[in-house]
């Protein structure tokens, strides 16, 4: 993984991003480093920008402003050096319906240009942590969601990227995928990966993330360690502080008492 | 490139071998597309192979053959809707530029059955023009360059639309249920046109069509046995686009893959909500008022009116409802009114409008499967169901009772037939529902809720459904025969009285036939509930 890097080392620096929807502006300003063999966890409201953040990083959206680098790469210039780097799983999931997930990877493999031994064998040995091996030479129409992420996941480290971006990683699945891919991802990281991935389940980056970033409105409001960021609470708790809590008027949905 | 080109025709042909490997229905529709583009390839390559080798003046005959096809494959392209073979977004990520990732798409949109027809019409045009190994020179260059504007013209229209819809959905479905009408009109009235041509009118349209690059290229080949020198440069001139139509594929393709909606609800809002309903004109509202009135109360009511809101609502359904009106309308009235004399058959003809509620809503739970889910679930049971399904598809045809007679009374002036045409148009709206409810219970085609532009029922579910919407069509057919006969019979002796009486037998029939398409469905749902859901419940 001989790949320059920023002058801080960071796999990722995002520099006044800002993004305009019509008149909506989904980016403000967004400044955010991530450090180099971090898992940093992005979280905020709906429609904060998250989304929008991590598909800007591989060149999905165009921002109105502001830079991104990926590894020392300007998106802008060579989204293309960029992107072999970067592993995505985008929500919701973008996969052909009508391929095994054996497959899937071999398709990608190709476009990336690796050897197709390679790819059977990085793909078997995924698929084996995964608990996909039996079922991947099924169709992926057939899949419950929770298979349809795993083979997301593989398909994003198949390549071996320096840095992975996932999007509601652990939306519907289940306890124990979840700790499988948890344990794949901590194998990532100990190979000197760096991980970024939005989630609205606290309690999840709070376990999985030693960074923490708060996006609210298009800008990134508070971010450092988790445990700076928690300062002794729960996650969720900083969270809401940061945010501000929504209240609900006591008389309301008295029917339902 | 090499390696470019062999990875997206091996995705192509891994798609093809995986909707092989599902399930009966859509195996059965992969072969039976293959085999129809096969055999469609032959046809067309046959004829034109035999045209231009027979007829004299074979280089109007080719000008004629190259625009008009290019322009009928642009009209498929874009009524049959945005579908790619490859999804440009699920490898939107990868480390591909984006001319690899154009020419990816168009290589993998090459090389699946439609590629199969396209090579075989290429070599009928390249032997129905070839006079000599010498004209090969400029023969088979020109047929490629035929080709590939068929396939960039077709994809970029594709991808445009695409674009459209997922930023505009309603601009795109709009463009798309004009489109279809156009082009529906265009099948109806295009060949019997050129069939009351004779060789000079044919010759100047083939004069007028040859002033672009398509009909260039039809020159190309007419000229290529007479002067070598003529025809490259009409070869030249053909090909001149071709550059600025690779650009706009690439650009399209680009656009495409970085395309995102703006805001959650864009993708279901032809009609306005009912928050927003109060700015609307006060028409809408009062039509909005009469439609609920006649969906009826109770839960299938209920369901007839959920129904009709998600099918103005969502861009597909929408779509599906005007087009289907406007071909089925098209398929009874051009060739009707087309006649020298149409006489009131015309408006007996003009309510036959059974095709056109078929198109509509032949596949009416295919299209709406989560919604069911829920309604069966909240209680509904198999007869509320079909009977609320098939309320919604009557209401939302019922225009097209008035429609139909009232445009072929208005253009033959036999108003004196309009009543029983109205009637003959009750008693198709009546057995067109029940046998679009028999249909969609039989076949129903699973559509995925989505944002995702690309996004169709399963391969091969679509051509069961159409070859189970011929069946319909003959068993109604045949139901209705009698009735038919005898109104023939009625409107030839010219007695009003005899057509009007039969006109009313429609009904009755037709009244018959839908009460017996909710019986069938309410006893198939009965009989086969979890599997019919499974069936209507899209996989994403």
């Amino acid at each position: 993984m001989n790949v320059p890097m920023s002058a801080d080392g960071s796999p990722l620096r995002i520099l006044e991003l800002t993004k305009w929807f019509g008149s909506t502006c989904a980016i403000d300003g967004l400044t955010m480093i991530v450090p180099n063999g971090s898992c940093y966890g992005l979280v905020g409201p709906n429609g904060s920008g998250k989304s929008t953040t991590l598909r800007s990083v591989v060149g999905l959206v165009r921002p109105d402003g502001g830079r991104i680098e990926v590894c020392g790469i300007d998106v802008a210039t060579d989204v293309l050096a960029a992107r072999a780097e970067v592993g995505v799983v985008l929500d919701p999931l973008q996969l052909f319906e009508r391929l095994s997930a054996h497959e899937f990877l071999a398709t990608l493999g190709e476009l990336r240009r690796l050897e197709p031994a390679v790819v059977r064998e990085r793909a078997d040995e995924l698929f084996a942590v995964l608990q996909l091996t039996g079922d991947a030479d099924r169709q992926i129409a057939g899949y419950s969601h929770g298979m349809r992420k795993k083979t997301a996941l593989a398909a994003a480290l198949l390549h071996r990227p320096r840095l992975l971006l996932l999007d509601e990683p652990f939306e519907g699945v289940d306890p124990v995928s979840a700790r499988t891919m948890r344990t794949m991802l901590d194998r990532f990281r100990s190979g000197g990966g760096t991980i970024v991935l939005s989630s609205h389940v606290m309690d999840l980056v709070e376990r999985l993330c030693d960074h923490v970033g708060v996006i609210h409105r298009g800008q990134l409001v508070a971010t450092g360690p988790t445990d700076t960021l928690r300062n002794g609470r729960r996650l969720e708790d900083a969270f809401i502080d940061v945010i501000g809590e929504t209240t609900v008027d006591d008389q309301a949905l008295a029917w339902l008492t | 490139m090499a390696h470019l080109i062999r990875s997206f025709v091996a995705l192509r042909w891994r798609l093809l071998r995986g909707s092989l490997r599902g399930k009966g229905t859509e195996k059965v529709g992969v072969i039976v597309s293959t085999i129809a583009s096969a055999l469609l390839g032959v046809g067309i390559g046959l004829a034109v192979a035999a045209g231009g080798r027979s007829v004299a003046d074979d280089e109007n005959l080719f000008v004629l053959f190259c625009v008009l096809v290019a322009g009928a494959m642009l009209g498929i392209s874009v009524v049959a809707g945005v579908t790619q073979p490859v999804d440009p977004r699920v490898i939107a990520a990868e480390p591909l530029s984006d001319r690899d990732r154009a020419l990816g798409l168009l290589v993998s949109a090459a090389s699946g059955p439609p590629g199969l027809s396209g090579c075989l019409i290429g070599i009928g045009l390249t032997v129905g023009a070839t006079r000599g190994a010498a004209t090969m020179v400029i023969v088979v260059p020109t047929v490629l360059a035929w080709l590939a504007t068929l396939l960039l013209l077709t994809r970029t229209a594709t991808n445009t639309l695409g674009l459209v819809s997922n930023r505009f959905p309603r601009t795109g479905q709009v463009i798309v249920g004009l489109s279809g009408l156009v082009f529906y009109g265009a099948f109806q009235v295009v060949p019997a046109v050129l069939g009351n041509l004779d060789r000079g009118d044919r010759d100047q349209i083939a004069r007028v069509l040859s002033i672009n690059p398509v009909g260039q290229l039809g020159r190309a080949l007419g000229a290529a046995d007479e002067s070598m020198i003529a025809a490259a440069g009409h070869l030249a001139l053909g090909v001149l686009w071709l550059p600025v139509l690779a650009a706009a594929f690439q650009s399209t393709t680009q656009a495409l893959t970085m395309s995102t909606r703006h805001g959650p609800h864009s993708a279901t809002s032809s009609l306005p909500t009912s928050t927003a309903l109060a700015s609307v004109p006060t028409i809408l509202t009062t039509v909005r008022k009469i439609v609920r009135r006649a969906c009826g109360a109770g839960g299938a009511g209920a369901i007839a009116w959920r129904s009709i809101l998600t099918r103005f609502r969502t861009p597909r359904t929408a779509l599906e409802t005007f087009t289907g009106a406007g071909v089925g309308l098209a398929a009874v009235l051009v060739p009707t009114l087309l006649r020298d004399a149409p006489g009131g058959g015309a408006v007996l003809v003009g309510g036959a409008i059974q095709l056109a509620v078929l198109f509509m809503s032949g596949n009416t739970f295919g299209s709406d499967g989560p919604a069911l889910a829920n309604e069966l679930v909240a209680g509904a049971g198999p007869s509320m169901l079909a009977i609320g399904k098939t309320r919604s598809i009557a209401i939302a045809a019922a225009p097209l009772v008035v429609i139909g007679p009232v445009l072929a009374a208005a253009i033959t002036q036999e108003w004196k037939y309009l009543p029983a045409g109205v009637m003959v148009g009750v008693g198709g709206l009546l057995a067109g529902s029940g046998g679009a409810i028999v249909q969609s219970t039989i076949v129903p085609v699973a559509i995925p809720e989505t944002d995702n532009p690309f996004a169709a029922g399963e391969t091969g579910r679509g051509m069961m459904a159409a070859l189970l919407l011929g069946a319909v069509l003959l068993a109604l057919a045949v139901v209705t025969l009698p009735v038919a006969l005898a109104l023939l019979w009625a409107n030839a002796r010219g007695s009003l009285p005899l057509v009007t009486l039969f006109g009313a037998g429609t009904m009755a029939i037709g009244w018959a036939v839908m009460r017996g398409g909710i019986a069938f469905s309410t006893w198939r749902l009965t009989r086969r509930g979890p599997e019919f859901i499974t069936a209507i419940t899209p996989s994403r």
